[in-house]
């Protein structure tokens, strides 16, 4: 009955701070709106993405037609022709197009041989995407490639225009391996974010955790709590239940974002071919930590503001750190190595088990033990810190 | 019912209790008075188990507080001077949640619950969030939680702090009530009259030690004159008056004033000087 009683204290309190409950709902779901429909494209395949360049033909012999011909048989790659190069970098400058693609006068002459000038050049803006620019080399690098070889088989007479370039159209498919091979997530941004969203928005618990904690330490009711005798456990239970409660909330709440919000909004919807109960196991362990490190957290804070602004500092720092912000994937290997001291590191891998990768409870295990050992040893020394107070 | 023997407790190089002796009795309101930071609360924390002692003993009940600290938590209730409960709970939920916390449940619950509303007369506010309250009702819900468990004796740390004369009159006279309920109540307050119109005996302690103790009465007939020339301070006993008198005239000099017979206020800040203390 007791914990029944803090356990219905500690959920009306929560439920009354309106603020709090906006940090840990509306924060993660605006950051998972922000962030699906604003890297749409970096998680997109490329070969469905829409590619506009600008050509500028200064050959115009019979090679550099075939080449542009060559071009037209990528659909998600459409161009547009200009005479004059500044007109064409212009648009590119501008955001018209994302290239400009200038044929040098030689090309046709220099087609098949040595040259010190390159026969195309390549213009795009600095914030061209490192994935888009080097999909759009290769296929243009490809594109070369193809004509290069044609040329070779017609004069040793092995090319059949009709045949081969029928079987050319798809010579390359792309698989994801997964786990299980039935099911079919696509690693989407909002494949990628709700995870990582998810992840960090069950540790902004530290705030309303900490905030609680220091009033009722700095007004008394804890030394009252204690000199009623009130068992320990039932109030570290009653920090600990209803926050785990709170993190499934958000989960399921970010889930729905991410299903119906974001497609509604033009990005890509959740898919959730997921094994759930993987997600469950990493989801309580990721809220262990949080709750653990939330109540370290509270023991050595003095003040409610100081509590507010270490606890949101460091959630973001531990965010940047593991790889919410920006993907693990794109650190350098320092910086890698660095993401394994961050919980929200080992949390977020997990849930790219569960979300991306598409694995079952097995593959979530480590991740979930890093994280329980992570609560535990927070929550020991927060006990100590409290005893010694 | 408290019995302190030469209780002690220092914080590294700094003696908070020194050498402490009291005792307590049952069906009685026992006063502490000192400046700030002179060891009361300490003493109530350490009285109630918040805080551990490094010398001397504690028996309540003729038990000593370290054997018995669950049972003597039981049969006491410290009421701190902040406002220890939660401020977005109505007393109702307030009440609720710390008499659950005392292991009360069902009717026994709300029975407990009704009694203590009904002495600090909280039902037109019950069901409000305590944040609403004015100073003298979020103080009755402070005094409120603390009377739930029926304790046999109450630490009350400055009650009426910040609250309108007829908040003060009404705790005060439940206070009276308490005691005629044969309780104990340690009483600490900065308000003189609230301590010569409520204890039966008090403690004045400064600097960790106790400077004075015994009944209100004693204490205030403890009769020294105060005889304050232009250039002397004299504290003699009321027989000594006419003898110190005679022979200051002799020496010529002028008698600026004469004191004697003092209220409690003008005893604490002469015996514990007049020195701000922060």
């Amino acid at each position: 009955m007791k914990l029944y009683y803090a356990l219905k204290k500690e959920f009306l309190i929560l439920w009354r701070n309106k603020s709090a409950l906006l940090s840990l709902f509306l924060m993660p779901a605006i950051f998972i709106l922000i962030m699906s429909l604003a890297q749409k494209d970096i998680y997109k395949e490329y070969t469905n993405a829409n590619i506009t360049y600008t050509i500028v033909n200064q050959d115009k012999g019979q090679k550099s037609l075939q080449f542009i011909d060559a071009l037209k048989d990528y659909e998600h790659l459409t161009f547009i022709e200009k005479d004059s190069l500044e007109e064409a970098q212009a648009l590119t400058r501008e955001g018209d197009t994302m290239f400009t693609l200038r044929i040098a006068k030689a090309f046709s002459a220099h087609f098949d041989k040595k040259s010190e000038n390159p026969l195309i050049d390549i213009y795009m803006s600095p914030s061209t995407k490192a994935p888009v620019k080097l999909y759009f080399q290769s296929k243009i690098k490809e594109t070369m490639m193809a004509l290069k070889m044609k040329k070779i088989l017609k004069s040793i007479g092995k090319y059949d225009d009709t045949k081969q370039d029928a079987k050319d159209k798809k010579t390359i498919e792309t698989h994801y391996l997964y786990d299980n091979t039935h099911k079919t997530v696509i690693p989407t941004a909002t494949q990628q974010n709700v995870p990582a969203w998810i992840v960090f928005s069950m540790f902004f618990v530290i705030i309303p955790i900490s905030t609680l904690f220091i009033t009722e330490r700095d007004d008394g009711t804890l030394d009252r709590l204690k000199a009623m005798n009130s068992p320990k456990g039932i109030f570290l239970l009653s920090k600990i239940i209803p926050y785990m409660v709170i993190n499934q909330l958000q989960l399921y709440s970010m889930i729905l974002v991410g299903l119906f919000l974001v497609p509604l909004l033009g990005g890509d919807k959740l898919t959730m071919d997921i094994d759930f109960f993987a997600l469950f196991v990493i989801s309580l362990a990721i809220s262990f930590a949080a709750i653990g490190f939330a109540l370290f957290l509270s023991t050595l804070m003095k003040s409610i503001e100081q509590a507010s602004i270490v606890g949101a500092l460091s959630a973001v720092i531990m965010g940047a750190v593991g790889g919410i912000m920006i993907p693990k994937l794109v650190m350098p290997p320092l910086m890698q190595d660095l993401t394994l001291l961050s919980p929200m590191s080992w949390g977020l891998e997990g849930m790219l088990d569960v979300f991306v990768r598409n694995l079952d409870v097995s593959a979530v295990l480590y991740e979930a033990s890093v994280l329980v050992v992570f609560g535990i040893l927070m929550l020991t020394i927060s006990t100590y810190n409290f005893k010694r107070r | 019912m408290i019995e302190i023997s030469n209780l002690s407790k220092d914080y590294g190089e700094h003696k908070v209790l020194k050498d402490i002796s009291l005792h307590m009795d049952t069906g009685s309101i026992y006063g502490l008075l000192g400046p700030n930071g002179a060891g009361k609360t300490t003493l109530i924390s350490t009285l109630v188990g918040l805080c551990s002692f490094d010398a001397g003993e504690i028996h309540i009940e003729g038990k000593n507080i370290k054997d018995s600290l669950g049972y003597i938590q039981s049969i006491s209730s410290l009421i701190p001077q902040e406002l220890a409960f939660y401020p977005t709970l109505t007393a109702a939920e307030n009440l609720e949640y710390f008499a659950g916390m005392l292991g009360l449940k069902n009717n026994a619950l709300k029975e407990r619950i009704d009694k203590v509303v009904h002495l600090t007369q909280l039902s037109d506010a019950y069901t409000k969030q305590a944040q609403t309250y004015s100073g003298g009702l979020k103080r009755r819900l402070n005094i409120a939680i603390g009377l739930l468990s029926d304790p046999k004796i109450i630490y009350l740390d400055e009650p009426t702090v910040g609250i309108d004369p007829q908040s003060r009159n009404f705790i005060l006279e439940s206070i009276k009530k308490m005691k005629e309920e044969n309780k104990l109540i340690v009483y600490t307050s900065h308000y003189m009259n609230e301590v010569e119109f409520l204890c039966d005996k008090i403690a004045i302690i400064d600097n960790g030690e106790i400077i004075q103790e015994g009944s209100l009465d004693t204490i205030l007939s403890d009769t020294k004159a105060i005889i304050k020339t232009s250039d002397e301070y004299l504290e003699v006993a009321l027989s000594q008056i006419s003898d110190t008198l005679h022979r200051l005239e002799e020496e010529g000099k002028k008698i600026t004033s004469i004191e004697y017979g003092h209220d409690l206020e003008s005893y604490f800040l002469r015996i514990t000087n007049t020195k701000l203390r922060d």
